[in-house]
C-alpha cells in the first residue's frame, strides 16, 4: 500500500495493558510506529504489567523506552479533565483508543459508562484542544444490539441493546462520529466480534464471552469426576440454542493485525470495519470440542421456545446461570457484513483463520493451563527447574534483543525434546521473528519441527559450545520433521546461543531463589 | 597434527578471496597418486572443515593412495574474512537457500584448486558435497582429472557450464534428498556426457549420516579407476 501517516507515526494509545490493547501495541511497534501510552496509576505497576505482557509477545519494553519508541503518561482516562493532562506530550499523529470496560451490567464504580462513554468524551476533548485530528476507535460488532437484518459497516441508529456494555459502546461511537463531523477530522472504527485467544497458541489474558461456556463445561466435568465413564458420557444436559447457529469468535492476533494495518495506512481511514469471522464455528462444533477436552458427553440442544427455565436439573441450572449473560452470542447471532474488512484483507494478506477441532481445543487448553487467567501457563506451579528458568525466563528475555527478532520471515514452531529422566518437552512459537509463546508438555502446541537430544547436548548447545547442526550430523541429536527447515533453524539458534550464551549454573542458582 | 595412525595432517594456509584460508592437507605413508580437493557444503548447512563426511573422506582416501585437501571458506573457522553468521546472511539463506557470500566461497574454491595443482604437482580430483558439488562443477580447470559430486544441489543451482566438462564425473546421491529429488538426479546423470559412475545410497538423506564410509568407498573406487590404480592389499 502506498499512503501512510509517515515513516514513523507517533500515536497515542489507550488501553495498552488490555487484552486487545497489548496485541495492538505489539503490532503497531512491529510496523515502526512510536507510541505514547496512557497508563493507569500507578504508572510503575502499569509498566511492570505491560513489560510482562509484551515479553510474552517477544518485545523488550525497557529497550523500547530507552530507544524513545515507547513512552507513557500516568492518567485514568475516565477521571481526566483536560487540565489534568501532563504536558508536554509532544506531537501526536493519531489516537488509537482501545481502552474499554467490558462489564455487561452497570457496576458500583460506574462502568461500563464511566470508561466507555466518559473516558471517550475526555479523550475527544483533549484531541480538540491539541488539534489531533485522527481517531481510531476500537468499538464492538455488538453495537448493533438486537437485530434481524444483516449489520452494515455503517453508523447505526439506536438499536435495542442486550446490555449496558453494548449501549455504552454505541454511545461512544456517537460521540466520536459527532466529533469527526467537523472539518479535517477523520474517524475510523473497528468493530471486533467476540475476541478469543491468539492463533498460534490460544493465548489470551481475558476469559469472558466464549470462555464462560468452556468454564461451565469444566465445572460439569469436575462434578462428574468420580462417575464411571458411561455416566460421564451421558449427562442429562439440555442446552438452549441451535447446533447450527454460529458463535462469531475471532482471534486477538487477527484483530490486532487488522487494526494496526488500518491505522498504518491512510487509504483505510474514515470507514467502519467489522472484524468478524467470515465463517464462524457452529454451536455444535464448539460443544463437541468442549466435550472432547473435558471428557464428558450427553448434552443436547433444545429450541429456545421449548427451553423451560423452571424445569432444570442441577447440571442444566449450573450451565444456564453461567451462559445466560452471553446467550445472544450464540443464539440468533447477527449476520455481519464485512466488505470493507475483506478489502483490507485482500490488500494486506491478513486473513481470519478457520476454526476446527484442533484450534478450538488450543483455546481451551491455554485457558485451562493458565487457570483461567490466574497464572502464566508456561510457569508450572511449584516447578523451578532449570529448564523452566531457561525457556520461560532466559530465552524470552534475550531473544527480543537478538538478531533473531530482526528476522521478519521467521515464523515457525519448534519442539525441544530433552531426554532427562523421561522426556522434557518444550515448544517455542515464533511469529515474524518474535517469540510469541513457550509451552511445556508433550501434547500442547503442534510443532513444525522437533529436536531430540540428551540433557548434556542441550546445555552445551544453549551455552554456544556446540552447534546444533554438528550435534545432528554427529548423531548426538535427532531431527523430527522437515530436516532442511530444522537445519536452517539450527543455524539461527546457534547464532542466538553465541550471541547470548546461557550459563546453566547461574540458571540453577536463580531457579532455587525462585 | 596427527589425525589417526599412519595419516599425517598438515595445517596450511592458502591465499583466498578475502585473505588466508585455513586448510588441512592429509596423506598417508604411501606416495599419493592424486589429491582430492574437498569442497564443503554451505557454511549455513554444516559446511566446515570438520564436517563428518568431509572428515571421513580425508581419512579414507589415503588408501587410494590419495592426499586430501580440505579447508574452511573465508569467514568460517580460522579462515580470514568477514564472519558470515550475521542476520542478513542467515535470513537470505532461510528464504532462498543462498547467501550473499556465495560468490566469494566460489572464489575460495577456485583458489584452493589452483594451489593444489600448482603446489602438489599430482593429479587433482575435485570432490564437492552439496553446495560444494556446485562449486566443483564451476571450476573449469582443464587439468582436473576427475570430479565427484556428492548430493549435488541440482534444483538449487544451475549445473550448466559455459565450458563443457571434459573429465569423468561420479555422482553419489541418496533416495531421500530434500535438496534434489532422486529422479531429478537420475535425469541429470542420464543427460550428462561425462558421468561415468553413479551410486544411489538407499536409506540415506542429504546428510549421509551413518553412510559416510559407503560414500568414501565410492570416491576411492572412482579415483583408482580414473588413475588406473589397482587395489592395494
Amino acid at each position: 500500500m502506498s499512503a501512510k501517516h509517515s515513516d514513523h507515526p507517533r500515536l497515542l494509545l489507550t488501553g495498552a495493558t488490555g487484552s486487545i490493547g497489548h496485541y495492538v501495541l505489539a503490532e503497531l511497534l512491529q510496523r515502526g510506529c512510536d507510541c505514547v501510552l496512557l497508563l493507569r496509576p500507578s504508572i510503575e505497576k502499569s509498566w511492570q504489567r505491560l513489560g510482562k505482557l509484551l515479553a510474552d509477545l517477544g518485545f523488550d519494553v525497557p529497550a523500547l523506552i530507552d530507544s524513545g519508541r515507547l513512552s507513557g503518561i500516568e492518567a485514568d482516562l475516565a477521571d481526566l479533565a483536560d487540565s489534568d493532562w501532563p504536558a508536554p506530550i509532544g506531537p501526536i499523529d493519531a489516537v488509537v483508543h482501545t481502552a474499554a470496560s467490558t462489564q455487561f451490567q452497570p457496576t458500583a464504580g460506574g462502568d461500563p459508562e464511566r470508561t466507555n462513554v466518559r473516558g471517550t468524551q475526555h479523550l475527544l476533548r483533549w484531541m480538540t484542544t491539541h488539534n489531533v485530528n485522527r481517531m481510531h476507535l476500537v468499538s464492538s460488532a455488538y453495537v448493533c444490539g438486537k437485530i434481524e437484518v444483516p449489520v452494515a459497516e455503517t453508523g447505526l441508529d439506536a438499536p435495542v441493546f442486550h446490555n449496558a456494555y453494548e449501549q455504552s459502546k454505541w454511545t461512544s461511537e456517537q460521540y466520536c462520529t459527532d466529533w469527526a463531523s467537523h472539518h479535517d477530522r477523520t474517524l475510523t472504527i473497528v468493530r471486533p466480534s467476540v475476541v478469543v485467544g491468539d492463533t498460534p497458541t490460544g493465548r489470551s489474558t481475558k476469559f469472558s464471552g466464549f470462555y464462560l461456556c468452556a468454564r461451565a463445561t469444566e465445572l460439569l466435568s469436575r462434578a462428574c469426576a468420580d462417575s464411571p465413564q458411561s455416566q460421564r458420557q451421558s449427562i442429562k444436559l439440555r442446552l438452549r440454542g441451535y447446533p447450527n447457529d454460529r458463535q462469531n469468535i475471532v482471534p486477538v492476533d487477527y484483530v490486532a493485525a487488522m487494526t494496526a494495518a488500518i491505522v498504518s495506512d491512510e487509504t483505510w481511514h474514515g470507514r467502519i470495519y467489522h472484524l468478524t469471522h467470515p465463517d464462524p464455528p457452529s454451536n455444535g462444533q464448539i460443544k463437541e470440542a468442549f466435550e472432547i477436552f473435558f471428557d464428558i458427553g450427553g448434552g443436547r440442544f433444545v429450541r429456545p421456545d421449548a427451553f423451560d427455565e423452571s424445569d432444570l436439573n442441577d447440571f442444566e441450572r449450573l450451565f444456564w446461570d453461567v451462559s445466560r449473560p452471553i446467550e445472544h452470542y450464540y443464539i440468533d447471532t447477527p449476520d455481519f457484513q464485512r466488505d470493507n474488512t475483506a478489502e483490507v484483507e485482500v490488500a494486506t494478506g491478513i486473513h481470519c483463520p478457520a476454526y476446527n477441532e484442533t484450534s478450538l481445543l488450543r483455546l481451551i487448553r491455554y485457558a485451562v493451563d493458565s487457570g483461567w487467567g490466574r497464572r502464566r501457563p508456561q510457569r508450572l506451579a511449584g516447578n523451578t527447574s532449570e529448564y523452566t528458568a531457561y525457556f520461560t525466563d532466559f530465552l524470552p528475555a534475550h531473544i527480543a534483543r537478538s538478531q533473531v527478532a530482526q528476522m521478519s520471515g521467521l515464523t515457525v514452531s519448534i519442539r525441544f525434546i530433552i531426554e532427562n529422566n523421561g522426556d522434557n518437552h518444550w515448544v517455542c512459537c515464533f511469529d515474524k521473528g518474535r517469540l510469541i509463546g513457550v509451552h511445556h508438555g508433550p501434547n500442547t502446541v503442534r510443532e513444525d519441527i522437533a529436536y531430540r537430544c540428551g540433557d548434556d547436548v542441550f546445555w552445551e548447545a544453549v551455552a554456544g559450545e556446540v552447534h546444533p547442526q554438528e550435534a545432528f550430523l554427529d548423531g548426538r541429536a535427532e531431527i523430527v520433521g522437515d530436516v532442511e527447515l530444522a537445519m536452517k533453524m539450527a543455524m539461527i539458534l546457534h547464532a542466538f546461543n553465541r550471541e547470548f550464551p546461557c550459563d546453566r549454573r547461574r540458571l540453577r542458582t536463580e531457579a532455587v531463589k525462585g | 597434527m596427527m589425525c589417526r595412525e599412519a595419516i599425517t595432517c598438515e595445517q596450511i594456509t592458502i591465499s583466498g578471496h578475502s585473505g588466508r584460508l585455513s586448510a588441512s592437507l592429509s596423506y598417508g605413508d604411501d606416495q599419493p597418486r592424486a589429491v582430492g580437493v574437498l569442497l564443503n557444503p554451505h557454511p549455513h548447512m554444516g559446511g566446515h572443515i570438520d564436517n563428518p563426511l568431509i572428515r571421513t573422506l580425508a581419512t579414507h582416501l589415503v588408501d587410494a593412495p590419495a592426499a586430501t585437501l580440505r579447508f574452511d571458506y573465508s569467514g568460517i573457522g580460522a579462515s580470514a574474512g568477514a564472519r558470515v553468521d550475521v542476520g542478513e546472511s542467515m535470513m537470505a539463506f532461510w528464504d532462498t537457500g543462498t547467501a550473499p557470500e556465495d560468490q566469494r566461497f566460489e572464489a575460495d574454491a577456485q583458489a584452493v584448486a589452483r594451489w593444489a595443482r600448482r603446489e602438489l604437482a599430482i593429479p587433482v580430483v575435485l570432490i564437492g558435497y552439496s553446495f560444494g558439488a556446485f562449486l566443483a562443477h564451476r571450476i573449469t580447470d582443464e587439468q582436473i582429472v576427475g570430479r565427484i559430486f556428492i548430493c549435488p544441489t541440482l534444483t538449487q543451482h544451475a549445473f550448466t557450464s559455459a565450458v563443457p566438462l571434459s573429465c569423468p564425473t561420479t555422482v553419489i546421491f541418496s533416495d531421500n534428498d530434500f535438496a534434489t529429488p532422486m529422479n531429478t538426479t537420475r535425469q541429470w546423470i542420464a543427460a550428462s556426457q561425462t558421468t561415468t559412475r553413479s551410486l544411489c545410497i538407499p536409506g540415506a538423506n542429504h546428510f549421509m549420516r551413518g553412510h559416510e564410509p559407503a560414500v568414501a568407498d565410492e570416491c576411492l573406487l572412482s579415483i583408482r579407476t580414473w588413475l588406473n590404480i589397482g587395489a592395494t592389499s
